[in-house]
């Protein structure tokens, strides 16, 4: 007898269980496809443009300021969108001028026009200038950011009088999946634990872990060679502690610029700011339906699969979901 | 694209929220309108109404500038309805009709009695001088008039013409014109009257009979009679003085026909913005004004007082004592100080999105969502004061059925 939604889901056979998960995501798909960026946007809402005249340490401070991590970039000369400011951009930066210290008069007089030279001269890649039209379908967008690996997407349009693109605003994997949670209710039916949802890799997932011991430069190069935004904290018995993530890097440089790096990542994290969200886990046999429940409620970036006794197991990314809905377990 | 029937929804939403917005605005506007720049005269625009029958207690509620009447000034008005009348005398005297205007309801029952044979019934309540309707409805400021030429070609001795512009109660003399005859043979009198905006309903009276021309636009007004009427718009008041300036220089020239002197002072007598029509008139806080308008002309040198800086200070300063000598004080200091925003533009949309995020408003605002602004800010330029030698713009555009509200940084100087 089924009393709680638990045990409902526990009397289900494994069959029925793959078969509302397949039906499930197809409509997930559906619903991508049938909808558009722009109808991810609000009616009104608040876009933030850096001019790429600008130094690249002001543009972080405006960043932190607004409370953002990323933002479209405007070069005035050519009256065009030049791509998007994220945090790993600040990585380059702080990694460049790890290994050409005496440069420091020119870090510090860096325009964001400028960041393109750094970034050649340590040989990552360039400022993120994927884009997409607002009227294509959220599953178009979702393609692009996973080809790109990127985490977020602006959507650009021409303006129908000038003829030149204007940025309309710059949408992130969190906002579609949250968008999918709020309006799609077939995420209730994703009941497959996800252990045994292969495309999420967790069993055989690398990780690249830090302690609280470990220097901030470490944990920074270590961020840009995965090209992951966040590394797990564990303690000496791979126990999930904390998360160190790019975000923490912007405050960390914000106001000394590039000299607090030798510190450890414990000291850093004093520094951060008390509305951090917090670091969100789950375990193995959760369901990606409370993982999208989850996200709905709560503003996350991965979560990190723990087993009982909170040692960390694997991660899981808003990556990872989006590409089991696009492309599911084949 | 398969979205067309969910993009319904949510266009749906959008549409829904926008109209309360827009019924917002209107309640903005016309605050803005109240609020604002009390000393800009052109207020009295929107403030004064339609109909010219009000008793004279009711006028100074309607002018900002006027507050309350006392018995002197109604005096003083009294006084001017008077010369208004000898005034008025004087013209349409001129061709010695004095009876038509000393006794002119007799006169009036003539010609009711003359219409009963010639003309349809309904015109008969016309000739009442009854205060037919409002002659100027939606009119701006009366104290603006265009001159317009009022001709009447189809023969007769004595022409003048009545109408909404004196309440239908003074009958105005037209002037025969001597080197003007049309296709017929027949005289043309003319007459200039300076008439404000508004529709203006008018018949003539031919050797004491009740006309209207066929070279005239006609209608039927609201109870039924036949005029002729004339449109003043807001732009013909444009045109003309633009032309005005134009004229000016001709006269210097002295190339001015008899003709246009005659015009010029009948103009002026109905100009006379005391005139209301209907026997209302009008109080003048400054009767100097007018003339004082008169002698205002262009110069080519930029005033001291703009370029010198101690000038303006001593401008300023006595401006200053000025207002606070007079405790009326509100109309000299808006001298002093540029006008306040419209209230509709300070309520920055931005601004609120900063209270939002204060009150863990975080986890909810990660869209970067903003309530939907008022339209009227919409295309509007907001700044933030320099800092660090970096300034944000912002501006609210519509994107589709959105807004946008674009937050430009950029450095002061090029680095």
């Amino acid at each position: 007898m089924a009393t709680t939604p638990n045990d409902y889901i526990l009397s289900l056979s494994d069959e029925q269980i793959e078969n509302d998960q397949q039906v499930g995501i197809k409509a997930i798909r559906l619903f991508l496809q049938s909808k558009t960026s722009y109808d991810v946007l609000p009616v009104s809402y608040r876009l933030i443009v850096l001019d790429t005249t600008l130094l690249v340490k002001k543009s972080l401070n405006i960043l932190l300021q607004n409370n953002i991590v990323s933002a479209p970039l405007w070069n005035p000369q050519t009256s065009r969108f030049a791509g998007l400011l994220t945090a790993s951009d600040f990585i380059n930066v702080i990694q460049y001028y790890f290994q050409f210290p005496e440069k420091f008069e020119f870090v510090d007089q860096l325009t964001l026009n400028g960041l393109r030279d750094v970034e050649k001269a340590i040989g990552v890649d360039q400022i993120e200038n994927n884009h997409i039209h607002p009227f294509k379908s959220l599953y178009e967008a979702c393609i692009k950011m996973l080809d790109s690996k990127a985490r977020r997407i602006p959507l650009i349009d021409e303006d129908e009088k000038i003829k030149k693109e204007i940025v309309v605003s710059v949408l992130t994997q969190y906002r579609i999946l949250k968008f999918v949670a709020l309006n799609c209710k077939e995420t209730k039916m994703l009941l497959k634990p996800i252990k045994n949802l292969k495309s999420l890799n967790v069993l055989n997932k690398e990780i690249s872990t830090v302690t609280m011991g470990t220097p901030v430069i470490e944990a920074i190069h270590l961020l840009a060679h995965r090209s992951v935004s966040s590394l797990p904290v564990v303690d000496e018995n791979n126990k999930l502690v904390n998360v160190y993530e790019a975000f923490d890097i912007l405050t960390l440089v914000k106001n000394g610029m590039y000299t607090d790096l030798d510190l450890s990542i414990g000291d850093a994290l004093l520094r951060r700011s008390e509305e951090f969200e917090g670091v969100h886990t789950c375990t193995l046999n959760d369901r990606l339906s409370t993982i999208m429940d989850t996200i709905r409620k709560s503003r996350l970036h991965r979560l990190f699969v723990v087993d009982d006794d909170g040692k960390l197991i694997s991660v899981i990314t808003l990556s990872d979901i989006l590409n089991y809905i696009l492309y599911g377990d084949d | 694209m398969s979205s067309s029937t969910t993009t319904e929804n949510a266009n749906g939403n959008g549409n829904t929220e926008k109209d309360v917005s827009m019924i917002d605005v209107s309640n903005a506007m016309n605050n803005g309108n109240g609020n604002g720049n009390g000393n800009d005269n052109n207020d009295n625009d929107v403030e004064i109404s339609d109909h010219p029958q009000p008793s004279v207690e009711e006028e100074p509620k309607r002018r900002k500038s006027t507050i309350i009447l006392d018995d002197i000034e109604k005096i003083k008005i009294d006084n001017e309805k008077e010369e208004m009348k000898d005034a008025d005398e004087d013209i349409t005297m001129s061709d010695n009709h004095d009876n038509d205007i000393q006794n002119s309801q007799p006169n009036h029952n003539q010609q009711q009695q003359q219409q009963q044979q010639q003309q349809q019934q309904q015109q008969q309540q016309h000739q009442a001088p009854q205060p037919i309707a409002q002659p100027q409805l939606n009119t701006p400021d009366p104290n603006i008039t265009v001159p317009i030429d009022i001709k009447w070609v189809q023969g007769g001795e004595k022409v003048y013409v009545t109408g909404s512009f004196t309440g239908w109660k003074k009958m105005i003399g037209l002037i025969k014109q001597p080197d003007i005859n049309n296709e017929n043979n027949n005289p043309t009198y003319m007459i200039t009257l300076g008439l404000p905006v508004g529709t203006h309903r008018f018949r003539f009276v031919v050797d004491n009979e009740l006309r209207f021309s066929d070279f005239l636009p006609t209608a039927t007004d609201q109870l039924g009679n036949f005029v002729n009427y004339i449109e003043i718009t807001p732009e013909n008041v444009e045109n003309f003085y633009k032309e005005q300036q134009f004229q000016k220089e001709e006269e210097a020239t002295k190339s001015q026909s008899r003709k246009s002197s005659i015009s010029k002072s009948i103009t002026n007598l109905i100009n006379d913005p005391d005139d209301m029509g209907n026997g209302y008139s009008r109080y003048h806080e400054d009767e100097d004004l007018e003339s004082q308008n008169k002698k205002l002309q262009y110069i080519s040198d930029i005033p001291p007082i703009f370029t010198d800086p101690k000038v303006m200070e001593q401008y300023y300063v006595a401006i200053d004592k000025q207002s606070r000598s007079s405790n009326n004080g509100q109309p000299q200091q808006a001298w002093l100080h540029p006008p306040h925003l419209p209230p509709h533009l300070d309520n920055v949309i931005l601004n609120n999105f900063n209270n939002q995020n204060g009150m863990n408003y975080n986890i909810e605002n990660n869209s970067g969502a903003l309530p939907i602004p008022n339209h009227v800010v919409l295309n509007h330029l907001a700044t933030t004061s320099i800092k660090h030698n970096t300034l944000a713009v912002a501006s609210i555009v519509r994107y589709k059925r959105k807004y946008v509200t674009q937050v430009l940084y950029a450095p002061l100087q090029q680095n």
